[in-house]
């Protein structure tokens, strides 16, 4: 209760706080959330104060102006440059040509470059996107430009080369990032051997119960690899190779092989582990005496049957 | 004979392509993540479709930035804590992970567009703002550790399976079971058929560690038209960086063939590892497309359009079989190893939303996107057939559906309270997977040009894996997830 009544007062108090004197400049500036306050205006453009005929009527007035030469000469250069982008939404210009100002934003282009590299490297791929940003200054445009990408790849960066068609000296440089030959891709000794398949994650099928579903392929019986206790089979059947090319080239398979426990009477699956084994479950483990008799008939609750018979026998 | 002998290789060939089909699940895994966004639209349930003027616009709705009026900068660094519950043959087990990394940074440039004097200025195009950023949309940092003793089967029942269907070749997997001991042939030698020497009920361990993540580096720009329409445009380059590292413990007891001429079988101990190795790298390109509509003042609605990320992935993938046996004999084989590079593309992503703002007092935001994982798509080339990848991507994943929603109280000019909540429908068609729920809150401070924002999210989601896969009798593991993140957002406009 007691607690509850501090936080109470905790809280209040930080509400109170808040509404006062502490955010005294971030209450003057209400307007400085763009998720709520979001009232963009447009900006005004410049006049641009091209001599008129009016003017030369004037002598007086004519004769003042002609005294500023510069004047005229930017003057007129950016009413030219008005006929070919005058009516870009995009584009902000300054009155006077070459007048430096720090906020104009509009003298610098976004590009984005994209290309498509057709050369081969050296433990690569042939093909290869790269990607290219710029952020190119150009003297004139202000546009945003989506531009072609070079075609340069080397070790890994893209040489993008963004060109504005809108732009007059806008072309925007850009170092891309992307491409294949990023990162370290060179760790890879050799390519194209596909890692063997350990399995899909999904071992039981997407039915119900673990039967037939989709992309479980073959019968539960036949999952990936496994036989069950399954009897070993005599006698051919056909299609799969039961042999296994010993010899025949192609395979290496060329070292010696233990004997087959098929053949020398061991064919019995170890079904039940010895009662009376001891084991270390370390990792390290160390060696226990085989038993001597595994009992017979004897039936874990892990053991899967099949096969019957009980323990295996007992081995001198 | 002949004719036989033939049709026998064409069917081993036809089998090992159809093996090839691991790289599904890494497919799917990088078609996952979540939308880069700040601290403030995580706190709102990652929601962002539909807001406009944060910073997550650069990564999100690139609409979004038109509703921008300043130039604005921010930062967000994230932490993150990583718990794995597992419960595997009914014993509970768990592992954690911490981590840190940058997880948002963007910039927006505002620029003003201009009207000839006279002109309405609250009319027609009003601003056309660009901006870029990083962006951290999937974090694959985790540590996982199971155990348990398994009475019905063993991982070399896996081994034998391998060695029925393909052989014993040197260099096999199957081989190295063969050569260690652990799988031996029942059958005769014209009849082989391979099964697992151990007796039944063996301890298993698990160990996995996985760091890496994805990332986007986002280039995009919004404009505005009369504060009602908002359009925008987006590029990513996309990063993928997945490291996983896992080793499989086995200890039981063997039934070894001892002794020359005649070799009896002798019970011996064992114990085996399997460890797999993988490093993958990628880098992908993608582009987006969205918009946000305000058909009144208090309402918006918002809609985004990827497109799929095609990707060139670099996969480095080894593995190695270690077996001690109480005879004295240790058995080591491997790493064995596999590189592959291969080009995928993700699915697209449609995502839309809604929010309703109540004056300037709060918000309540929502979004749904959709996306069709089963339409990943592995490309085949000369060295890789993904035929068998794409066919396993087609029938075990789905389309899924995510929702955010959220809301945001301004209480006071500088002081924010936000919570939400989501869910990120499971790709899996089968069981093995749930769906990722997200709960998470912040809150927010506003000093002039400045502005912080903090973030806890708690995601929580389940999965079961399979340590080795021989069917219906395969072994699960289900493995508990709680992510429990915070977020901070330090932000400057200008």
């Amino acid at each position: 209760m007691k607690r509850n009544l501090l936080l109470g007062i905790t809280m209040i108090g930080a509400m109170a706080l808040s509404s006062c004197s502490v955010n005294k400049t971030a209450s003057n500036q209400k307007n400085s959330d763009d998720v709520y306050f979001s009232q963009a205006t447009a900006g005004e453009s410049p006049e641009y104060i091209a001599p008129k005929p009016v003017y030369r009527q004037d002598e007086e007035a004519a004769y003042q102006e002609e005294g500023d030469d510069d004047y005229y000469y930017y003057d007129d250069y950016s009413s030219r440059i008005n006929r070919f982008a005058y009516y870009s939404p995009f584009s902000y210009y300054d009155n006077y040509y070459g007048n430096y100002n720090p906020y104009n934003y509009g003298n610098y282009g976004f590009n984005i470059g994209l290309g498509y590299s057709p050369f081969t490297l050296p433990y690569g791929s042939p093909y290869g996107f790269y990607g290219g940003i710029g952020y190119g200054y150009g003297a004139f445009s202000p546009y945003a430009g989506f531009g072609y990408g070079g075609y340069y790849g080397y070790g890994g960066f893209g040489y993008g080369y963004g060109y504005s068609p809108y732009s007059y000296y806008g072309t925007g440089y850009g170092y891309g990032y992307g491409g294949q030959y990023w990162g370290g891709i060179s760790a890879n000794s050799s390519y194209g051997t596909p890692r063997p398949n350990r399995g899909s994650g999904s071992p039981r099928g997407v039915g119900v119960g673990g039967r037939n579903g989709i992309g479980y392929t073959g019968s539960p019986n036949n999952g990936i690899g496994y036989y069950p206790n399954r009897p070993s089979r005599n006698g051919s059947n056909g299609g799969y190779s039961n042999t296994r090319p010993n010899n025949t080239g192609g395979y290496s398979n060329a070292r010696p092989t233990r004997g087959t426990r098929g053949e020398s009477g061991q064919s019995y699956q170890p079904q039940q582990r010895p009662a009376t084994s001891e084991r270390q479950p370390d990792r390290q483990p160390s060696y226990s005496p085989p038993p001597s008799n595994s009992g017979g008939g004897g039936s874990s609750s892990g053991s899967s049957g099949g096969g019957g018979g009980g323990g295996r026998p007992t081995r001198p | 004979m002949k004719i036989k002998y033939l049709l026998s290789v064409i069917a081993i060939v036809a089998v090992t392509k159809n093996s090839f089909a691991q790289y599904s699940q890494d497919a799917i895994r990088f078609s996952g993540g979540q939308t880069g966004s700040t601290a403030r639209i995580k706190a709102v349930g990652n929601a962002g479709t539909a807001i406009g003027g944060d910073l997550s616009s650069v990564s999100g709705n690139p609409a979004g930035l038109g509703f921008f009026t300043k130039s604005e900068l921010s930062l967000t660094p994230e932490f993150n804590d990583i718990k794995v519950k597992s419960i595997y043959q009914s014993t509970p087990g768990m592992d954690t992970k911490t981590s840190g990394n940058l997880n948002h940074a963007a910039f927006v440039i505002y620029q003003q567009l201009n009207r000839p004097k006279g002109a309405d200025r609250n009319k027609g195009w009003l601003s056309f703002n660009y901006g870029g950023g990083y962006s951290r949309t999937n974090n694959f940092y985790e540590n996982i550790n199971y155990a348990g003793s398994n009475g019905i089967n063993s991982i070399n029942d896996y081994y034998a399976g391998q060695a029925n269907l393909y052989g014993i070749d040197v260099g096999t997997l199957a081989g190295n079971a063969y050569d260690h001991n652990l799988i031996d042939n029942y059958g005769t030698n014209a009849n082989p058929n391979y099964k697992s020497n151990a007796f039944p009920g063996v301890d298993q361990q698990s160990i996995i560690t996985r760091t890496g993540g994805q990332s986007a580096l986002d280039f995009a720009f919004g404009a505005n038209y009369s504060n009602k329409f908002y359009i925008g445009l987006g590029v990513s380059f996309t990063d993928v960086r997945f490291n996983s590292f896992s080793n499989f413990y086995e200890d039981g007891a063997l039934s070894v063939l001892e002794g020359t001429p005649t070799p009896v079988a002798v019970t011996r101990d064992y114990s085996s590892k399997f460890s797999q190795d993988q490093t993958t790298r990628g880098s992908g390109f993608s582009g987006r497309i969205g918009a946000i509509f305000k058909p009144v003042e208090a309402v918006r609605l918002g809609a985004v359009i990827n497109s799929p990320t095609y990707y060139t992935i670099d996969d480095s993938y080894s593995e190695s079989l270690a077996t001690n046996i109480s005879n004295g004999q240790r058995y080591e084989d491997g790493p064995q190893n596999y590189s592959l590079t291969y080009n995928m593309r993700t699915p697209w992503k449609f995502a839309g939303g809604a929010s309703v703002f109540i004056k300037s007092f709060g918000f309540i935001t929502g979004d749904i996107e959709y996306v069709d994982y089963s339409s990943t798509h592995i490309s085949s080339d000369a060295d890789f057939d993904a035929t068998g990848d794409n066919a396993s991507i087609r029938s075990l994943y789905q389309s899924a559906v995510n929702y955010h929603v959220g809301a945001e109280a301004r209480l006071t000019s500088f002081f924010l309270l936000r919570g939400g909540y989501g869910t990120q429908g499971k790709a899996r068609r089968d069981d093995n997977a749930s769906d990722i729920k997200t709960v998470s809150g912040g809150v927010g401070l506003r000093f002039g040009a400045y502005y912080v924002d903090a973030t806890y999210t708690h995601a929580t989601g389940t999965q079961t894996v399979y340590p080795y896969e021989i069917g219906t009798a395969s072994p699960s593991v289900l493995l508990n997830r709680t992510n429990n993140n915070g977020f901070l957002t330090l932000g400057y406009r200008f």
